[in-house]
């Protein structure tokens, strides 16, 4: 090996030039590719300063990042034939994802959408980030009192502030196999099955005598986290006080009830979102499904595509849940928040954006004045109340489950408490000698363990 | 003692084979009959799983996972070779120092520096395009600090002295002597950079923005995903995914070999 010498200092400089040619051959091509991510940028500005009640004047490029492209797909032109100049842009983003690809979106001052979802999984976590702008404020001017009462503290922050709409209102039931009923039962009627289970313990005595009657091969719920959902989610009191969380107020009566079932082997071994208990929808060996409005579609018809009419809507013993449901918010710094806001407005909240919603993909809207002026297209058969036997599910929803419903307070602490039980009850499943109070003192200390800052009781 | 090695080696290899056997199988199902037992022989409905894939530009997607992919491993190589050749073979000042400066960049956690290099990318104004996942292969230590290492093992210096002192200019030295001496190595990081940024998913994740821009990984997490997930279809994009990066490495195995031993024996 030799010392360096001018001759190869020369060398390594055309290296380098070569490097740089390179590099700079990068970049020429990058002019071709950015144009449409420039654009966007480029035609911010006009909208901001557009606030009009003419459709016709609001102009830009609105980004969203949702996971439903098809909804997308179907709405935006719905909203493009009243406001012909607001682009809007989806980019399709995991659920999973989401929160993750916002956050490193917003720390290093890329592209952020100017609509932003929050579902249901970490919408307490995106509200405490501080990122949403307030609806109530300037240029929005949101009247709470114009959407279900109920859930207005599912778009609160815990200022009080409210900081998004509901994409689709959420109140949940159970879908369950109008052929079991029949032939366990006697009975496939909702009205008669409300009163079959109008209680927990009259759940757990009909779960029994079900078991007893199809020898086993048929239970209540696939396993505990369907059974943990409805628990859970009919016990609205809110928990989280500032960096307090009472777990034991929150979550003993429902652990309560859940071991009895778990007890009274009513319960299945399946874990939630598992593809055996996607594909149990199919087999017949389950009663019941924890359902939402976005369920026959997503959910039930999607799992078991030749169940027409074999399935059935009901209320849950004690009243009603909520059952996912992801909360639309617009960015702080969007530069386009009076297009954003047209958007939003016109696909979740107005008559018209409501009615295709509600026609295609059976979503209802949180919007009071929609169940009044379109009261003909409740009454009327929805997209899936074939597949329901029938039965009318946005009427049932709205006359049946929604009345009883109450809002949950939002917190950052509820999917660190979902991530919790997500992780411990398969345990529970599997291991039938802890008892509910042993399970409560494990979730404690987790929760405890995940949320280092918070007293946990 | 012969069988007992073939057993052997046949049970292993059908152990390592089966999933990628299964993946196949099971794109050929309807999503939820996959579950109702273990798929072991092909359905009928891989016609419909490709249509699911190829109605959402699939095609689009697998060109910019080829176009990200080839890029980055020419520009990995093309640094690393010209950063392991200096290094290795060059006595200048600074030279120990670099080399620890590979090392410690090495050190580094990806994620650490994550949010950092998307600021740096988009301050070069090439946030939400392809570049910010190709340019990461550029400055690639563990690129660096291989090549170093098998230059120093594998290109004797005297061959070097020899090629000088017969008056071959330094580039050719590179480019006639030292390149096909360093194929082995070569070969091997191409293939692991090819893999890497194949199948590389957190950083798209965040800097890609525009769905025209997505990756394969990307795309296959999207695909089906709705309440409902659609694994039939993913396993389908996933084998269209695989097969080429494993044929890639069928290919590529004798010299790969070669490139992880070499330097093992010093003769």
């Amino acid at each position: 090996m030799k010392t360096i010498g001018v001759k190869k200092w020369a060398t390594m400089l055309a290296s380098l030039s070569l490097l740089t040619v390179s590099l700079a051959a990068c970049g020429s091509n990058n002019n071709n590719a950015a144009p449409s991510a420039t654009t966007s940028a480029g035609a911010s500005p006009s909208a901001s300063q557009a606030a009009s009640a003419n459709p016709n004047d609001l102009s830009g490029t609105v980004k969203v990042w949702d996971w439903d492209e098809t909804f997308q797909k179907g709405m935006i032109p719905e909203f493009n034939k009243k406001y012909p100049n607001i682009k809007v842009e989806v980019t399709v983003v995991n659920p999973n994802d989401y929160l993750q690809k916002l956050q490193s979106g917003i720390a290093s001052g890329s592209d952020v959408p100017d609509i932003i979802l929050g579902e249901s999984a970490y919408r307490g976590k995106l509200f405490d980030l501080g990122v949403l702008d307030n609806l109530e404020g300037a240029p929005y001017n949101f009247d709470k009192s114009s959407v279900l009462d109920y859930t207005v503290p599912y778009l609160q922050n815990s200022k009080g502030e409210l900081i998004a709409i509901d994409q689709a209102i959420t109140p949940a039931g159970f879908a369950y196999r109008r052929d079991l009923a029949k032939e366990y039962w006697g009975t496939d009627d909702p009205a008669e099955l409300e009163k079959l289970i109008s209680s927990w313990d009259a759940f757990i005595a009909k779960g029994q005598e079900l078991k007893e009657k199809s020898g086993g091969k048929v239970l209540m719920f696939p396993g505990l986290g369907d059974a943990y959902i409805v628990l859970r989610g009919q016990n609205f009191n809110s928990y989280v006080n500032g960096t307090d969380v009472d777990l034991t107020s929150k979550l003993q009566k429902p652990l309560e009830t859940l071991f009895k079932m778990r007890d009274a082997g009513i319960l299945g071994k399946n874990e939630l979102w598992t593809p055996a208990w996607s594909a149990s929808m199919a087999k017949g060996q389950f009663m019941f499904y924890p359902m939402g409005p976005w369920g026959p579609k997503w959910h039930i018809s999607a799992n078991d595509p030749e169940g027409s009419g074999k399935w059935g809507l009901v209320k849950a013993p004690e009243g009603g849940f909520t059952r996912g449901g992801t909360a639309i918010g617009i960015y702080k710094d969007s530069k386009v928040k009076e297009a954003a806001w047209a958007f939003m407005q016109f696909a979740y909240l107005s008559d018209e954006g409501s009615a295709y919603n509600f026609k295609t993909f059976g979503n209802m809207t949180s919007s009071k004045a929609f169940y009044e002026n379109e009261k003909a297209l409740i009454e009327a058969p929805g997209a899936y109340d074939e597949f329901f036997g029938g039965q009318n599910l946005a009427k049932y929803f709205m006359e049946n489950i929604v009345p009883d419903m109450k809002g949950e307070a939002q917190s950052k602490y509820d999917s660190v408490v979902d991530s919790v039980f997500n992780a411990l009850y398969p345990l529970w499943t599997k291991d039938t000698s802890i008892t509910a109070d042993a399970a409560l003192q494990k979730f404690i200390t987790e929760v405890k363990n995940k949320a280092t800052e918070a007293t946990v009781k | 003692m012969k069988k007992l090695m073939w057993v052997c080696l046949i049970l292993i290899s059908i152990l390592s084979l089966f999933p990628f056997y299964m993946m196949i199988v099971m794109s050929t199902y309807f999503n939820e009959d996959l579950f109702k037992g273990i798929p072991l022989l092909p359905s009928d409905y891989l016609f419909e799983n490709l249509k699911t894939v190829f109605k959402s530009d699939f095609l689009r997607v697998y060109g910019n996972s080829l176009v990200v992919s080839i890029t980055s491993v020419a520009l990995a190589l093309f640094t690393s070779t010209l950063i392991g050749y200096a290094i290795a073979k060059f006595k200048f000042r600074g030279r120990n120092f670099l080399q620890i400066f590979v090392i410690l960049t090495m050190m580094v956690p990806t994620q650490v520096g994550l949010i950092g290099y998307i600021i740096e990318m988009r301050h070069i104004g090439v946030g939400n395009t392809l570049w910010p996942i190709i340019f990461v292969w550029m400055a690639f230590p563990f690129g660096a600090f291989f090549m170093i290492q098998f230059m120093r093992d594998a290109v004797p210096n005297d061959l070097l002295e020899c090629a000088r002192i017969d008056g071959c200019s330094e580039p050719g030295i590179l480019l006639r002597i030292v390149l096909p001496i360093i194929k082995p190595g070569l070969a091997t990081m191409a293939t692991m950079v090819f893999l890497w940024s194949w199948n590389n998913y957190l950083l798209p994740l965040v800097t890609i923005n525009k769905s025209d821009w997505f990756t394969l990984p990307l795309f296959i997490s999207n695909l089906g995903m709705v309440h409902r997930t659609d694994y039939a279809a993913r396993m389908a994009a996933l084998a269209m995914t695989t097969v080429p990066v494993l044929i890639l490495f069928i290919l590529g195995s004798r010299t790969f070999m070669k490139g992880l031993t070499a330097g093992a024996v010093k003769g």
